[in-house]
């Protein structure tokens, strides 16, 4: 289960790489909203696999 | 530069060739360049032509007075091509700006940096330093397993796609934007992914995988929910 949730915050690496790469495509495809969009889930993604490795830090 | 004093005159003057070189390449592509142009200010050739005097001057007299060579050589170089920019205003404006030479200009600025920067000269040991604490030496305190890099070189790729898109953002106000967020989105990209790296070789010390998942919920659902949103808003349109 723990290598499942490290593949996890692999790929959800990838993820948020693969969505500010089409939120910066999307600036330059005069799109603003849809770059707003996947800008925001670039971050969100990457937020979320900083905190699959980081439990306590993000803990609440 | 480190025990410069003690070198020939053949280091002497690579080291100085070190120096100026790419300063003189930064000057010419960034400084010397938009202040030649007709329409830039004439206190700006002033000033262009005092940054060239001062970038000279510093490797001249680094040797033998090594602090007045650096104010020279970097600080009064510096302040003068930044007063150069500052008298050009619009010459240098976003619009003029020529994205290639733009780039080998920064590169030119990069390598001023390195040029000045002092490196351990070839063959020497620092252990035989005089000077040396004698010591046990440090035992790394553990192994990176072989997948960080894969998991590193995913962010790095990532990071680097996202600043080439940049470049393909034509409408002046938002390419800036687009390299402003290209920038910033790189830095977070190849910093988790060396934060994912490194503690991927310690996951022995994670807590169970139930409280990881929870603490990811939060901008998993997030990212969920704004995905849903997004087919709805497809659907609909």
């Amino acid at each position: 289960m723990a290598r499942a949730i490290d593949l996890l915050s692999v790929l959800l690496l990838a993820a948020a790489a693969v969505a500010f790469g089409l939120g910066i495509h999307s600036l330059g495809a005069r799109r603003d909203l849809a770059a707003l969009y996947w800008l925001v889930i670039g971050a969100l993604v990457l937020r979320a696999a900083t905190d699959l490795l980081r439990p306590k830090s993000s803990s609440r | 530069m480190v025990g410069a004093e003690s070198q020939s005159p053949s280091h002497k003057l690579v080291a100085r060739a070190n120096m100026l070189l790419p300063g003189l390449y930064a000057w010419v592509t960034t400084v010397a360049f938009p202040a030649a142009q007709r329409s830039a200010p004439a206190s700006a050739r002033v000033t262009a032509m005092a940054a060239l005097v001062a970038l000279v001057a510093g490797p001249v007299v680094v040797f033998e007075r090594p602090r007045l060579g650096r104010a020279l050589g970097v600080l009064l170089f510096v302040a003068l091509s930044v007063t150069t920019w500052l008298l050009l205003r619009s010459v240098i404006g976003v619009q003029h700006l020529e994205p290639v030479r733009a780039s080998l200009g920064a590169v030119g600025w990069a390598l001023f940096a390195f040029g000045w920067g002092a490196v351990r000269r070839a063959g020497s040991v620092p252990e035989e330093d005089p000077h040396v604490i004698r010591a046990e030496p440090l035992t790394p305190r553990g192994q990176l397993p072989w997948s960080a890099l894969w998991v590193y070189s995913i962010g790095l790729v990532g990071a680097v796609l996202v600043l080439l898109l940049a470049w393909q953002v034509v409408r002046p106000a938002q390419a800036l934007l687009a390299h402003a967020v290209a920038v910033v989105a790189a830095i977070a990209l190849v910093s988790v992914a060396a934060r994912i790296a490194v503690e991927r070789g310690r996951a022995r010390t994670f807590p169970a995988p139930k409280p990881r998942l929870n603490a990811a919920a939060r901008p998993l659902a997030t990212v969920l929910l704004l995905i849903a949103l997004g087919f709805v808003w497809l659907m609909l349109r």
